[in-house]
């Protein structure tokens, strides 16, 4: 590949001080202009993966290289400029309107200035329209349900101006029509120069939305690839120990039907 | 009602279109309506008091002339504005609007809108070293004059601030969460103001004087006081509002902040430690004034938005304005004696405080 991909990782490793080797040696490189699904079972190294990137956690070894720098020696603003991050759940926060929220995702930008810039406010203005939202833009933003709140925080991470995009589990606790919403939105976000990476559990939902999916077993990789060619019933018994049924629906779309736990059970 | 609601609100927010424009409205109406309010309720503070009500303007001229001759050789109404009122206002502005900082400051980094300026422990400690100056003499080991006016002032801030420190050093063996420095605050509380209740037990005949302390009040304030408080309070307000913008994004929470390039700890510890100063000077001289650092920043946030660029103005301009108004009330109540102020304060506050649940207390539901 002669372009330089977006997102590279470097035989990533990272052990937390109790010892957890929460990530052995991971080594993968994106495109940009992508949605990418990263699966996993829980505890395989998914969030820690991108607390990493967005360096909330110091890696143990190895490198993260975003367009062909390492983020390592980047300051967390400089950072911030290039990484956004969506949280799986916004825990209790009281006082800011939505448009402040979305706001505050120019606060990279701000530096020394007081006050946000007319272009910073039409661009929030846009994003709020563009993603649904615009007639919230004066509600608190704890008076919002779960659903919108996630909405609120995408469009949040996307005035940001990322080159990448990390969005942890953002339809854990959503309905179905949500999670489809939610996927909606951030496949209607990629562009040509930014990439989304969500972790998810959603298999199905992820085949069917991501350009690329990564997969990952007890903190290591195991593939990386179109969703339609990686996600086969051999895959899903080797990395959640499940036996599975992978079938195509009518319209071509991969769908994942769980059946039986062969692992052994530790409780 | 709801026509009254509009047009204040179009007072507020001027004929701006953009949000920007609307806050930089906001800003200009706090500023006037600020600096307007504060210099009629300053007027008032000089011309009314229990020994005689004086014209505001020959009020004014009192204490001009009483400044120009530095405080000597003054006429009975120059005494009375010069030496007493004057000082009284201006340790009420200096009180009022540091209370009301440091409670905004304190809700938006512990995220927890029923947080007070009091949380970390800092009234319980320097409630305790007030009074064993009060009631036992206590001189620091010789290092103060029985008799200095500066020994429970001082006595107060070593208080307060020993007794956060503890805080903070509970709150961060404990994993430095929003949880741990509210639960520290809460426990360290408990333990100052076990000794301090024993301390008032054993105080015997003193107990008057350390019961107004404790309830707040203006009563003792000399000028020298006034200025002892008031530099400091101003200073570090001017510095917590400066990072107004950086109090907006903790509120998002500490993972948030962190993935904005913020580095949420330093920072999150950094303003306790202003706000704390800010609150042991505040208590210092005027004992625990309760209810004034809760209740005006929302009384703020409910006009202005949650914005911090606007709310510590806000709290700066309202929290004194409303100060002085209660140390009104207090000595004018019952002619002759004077009403702890922070009395007055937690009976207005208490109906207002109230209300707001009722009304808005959901905007505040995580």
């Amino acid at each position: 590949m002669d372009e330089v991909p977006l997102l590279e990782i470097r035989n990533l490793n990272k052990v937390y001080e109790n010892g957890y080797h929460a990530d052995r040696d991971v080594s993968f490189s994106l495109p940009s202009g992508k949605l990418v699904g990263l699966i996993g079972p829980n505890g395989c190294g998914k969030t820690t993966l991108m607390r990493c990137i967005n360096k909330m956690h110091a890696l143990t070894s190895g490198d993260i290289l975003i367009d062909g720098e390492s983020v390592l020696p980047k300051t967390p603003a400089e950072v911030a400029r290039i990484v956004s991050n969506v949280p799986a759940e916004l825990t209790a926060s009281f006082g800011l309107t939505v448009f402040e929220t979305v706001m505050l995702g120019r606060y990279p930008y701000l530096k020394n200035m007081w006050w946000e810039t007319e272009e910073d406010e039409s661009m929030v203005v846009e994003t709020l329209k563009k993603f649904g939202v615009y007639h919230l833009q004066d509600r608190a933003l704890n008076m919002l349900s779960s659903g919108e709140r996630q909405r609120v925080m995408i469009a949040k991470a996307y005035v940001q101006n990322p080159r990448l995009m990390l969005v942890d589990e953002p339809t854990s606790h959503l309905d179905m029509k949500y999670k489809l919403d939610v996927m909606e939105y951030l496949r209607a976000m990629v562009k040509q120069d930014m990439t989304i990476l969500v972790a998810e559990h959603d298999i199905s939902l992820m085949a069917r939305y991501c350009d690329l999916c990564v997969i990952m077993k007890k903190g290591e990789l195991v593939a990386v690839g179109d969703p339609k060619k990686v996600i086969t019933e051999d895959l899903i018994r080797d990395v959640y120990e499940v036996e599975a049924s992978v079938g195509t629906d009518k319209d071509g779309e991969i769908f994942v039907l769980p059946k039986k736990y062969i692992g052994e059970y530790s409780l | 009602m709801s026509d009254f609601r509009g047009t204040l609100r179009r007072i507020i927010d001027g004929k701006g279109e953009t949000h920007i424009e609307k806050k930089k409205h906001r800003i200009v109406f706090i500023s006037i309506t600020g600096v307007l309010l504060l210099f009629i309720v300053f007027m008032a503070m000089l011309s009314i008091g229990p020994t005689k009500v004086i014209n505001p303007f020959e009020a004014l001229s009192c204490l001009f002339s009483a400044i120009a001759k530095g405080g000597s050789g003054l006429s009975e109404k120059e005494i009375i504005v010069y030496s007493s009122r004057f000082p009284r206002a201006v340790a009420a502005v200096a009180v009022g609007m540091g209370l009301s900082v440091a409670g905004s400051a304190y809700q938006a980094v512990i995220r927890n809108p029923l947080v007070d300026p009091y949380i970390m422990g800092v009234s319980s400690g320097a409630s305790m070293f007030a009074i064993a100056v009060l009631a036992f003499n206590f001189t620091f080991f010789g290092l103060f004059s029985p008799t200095s006016m500066y020994l429970s002032a001082v006595a107060a801030i070593v208080g307060g601030l020993l007794a956060f420190g503890i805080t903070m050093i509970l709150a961060h063996r404990a994993g430095a969460t929003t949880n741990a420095y509210v639960l520290s605050g809460v426990v360290v509380g408990l333990v100052f103001g076990a000794g301090q209740t024993l301390m008032v037990v054993f105080s015997g005949d003193k107990v008057s004087n350390v019961m107004l302390w404790m309830f707040g009040t203006f009563a003792n304030i000399t000028m020298e006081r006034a200025l002892f408080i008031l530099v400091p309070i101003v200073i570090l307000s001017v510095f917590i509002f400066r990072y107004a913008k950086e109090l907006n994004l903790v509120l998002l929470g500490e993972g948030q902040a962190r993935q904005m390039g913020l580095n949420v700890r330093r920072f999150n510890a950094m303003i306790l430690i202003f706000a704390s100063v800010l609150t042991a000077f505040c208590v210092a001289f005027c004992g625990i004034i309760g209810f004034v650092g809760l209740v005006v920043p929302h009384l703020c946030r409910m006009m202005f938005g949650g914005d911090h660029r606007l709310v510590l103005p806000a709290s700066i301009a309202f929290g004194g304005v409303l100060m002085m108004a209660a140390d009104l009330v207090a000595r004018m109540v019952i002619p002759g004696s004077e009403l702890p102020v922070g009395a007055i304060t937690t009976i207005i506050g208490v109906p207002v405080f109230a209300y707001l649940l009722i009304k808005r207390g959901k905007i505040y539901n995580g």
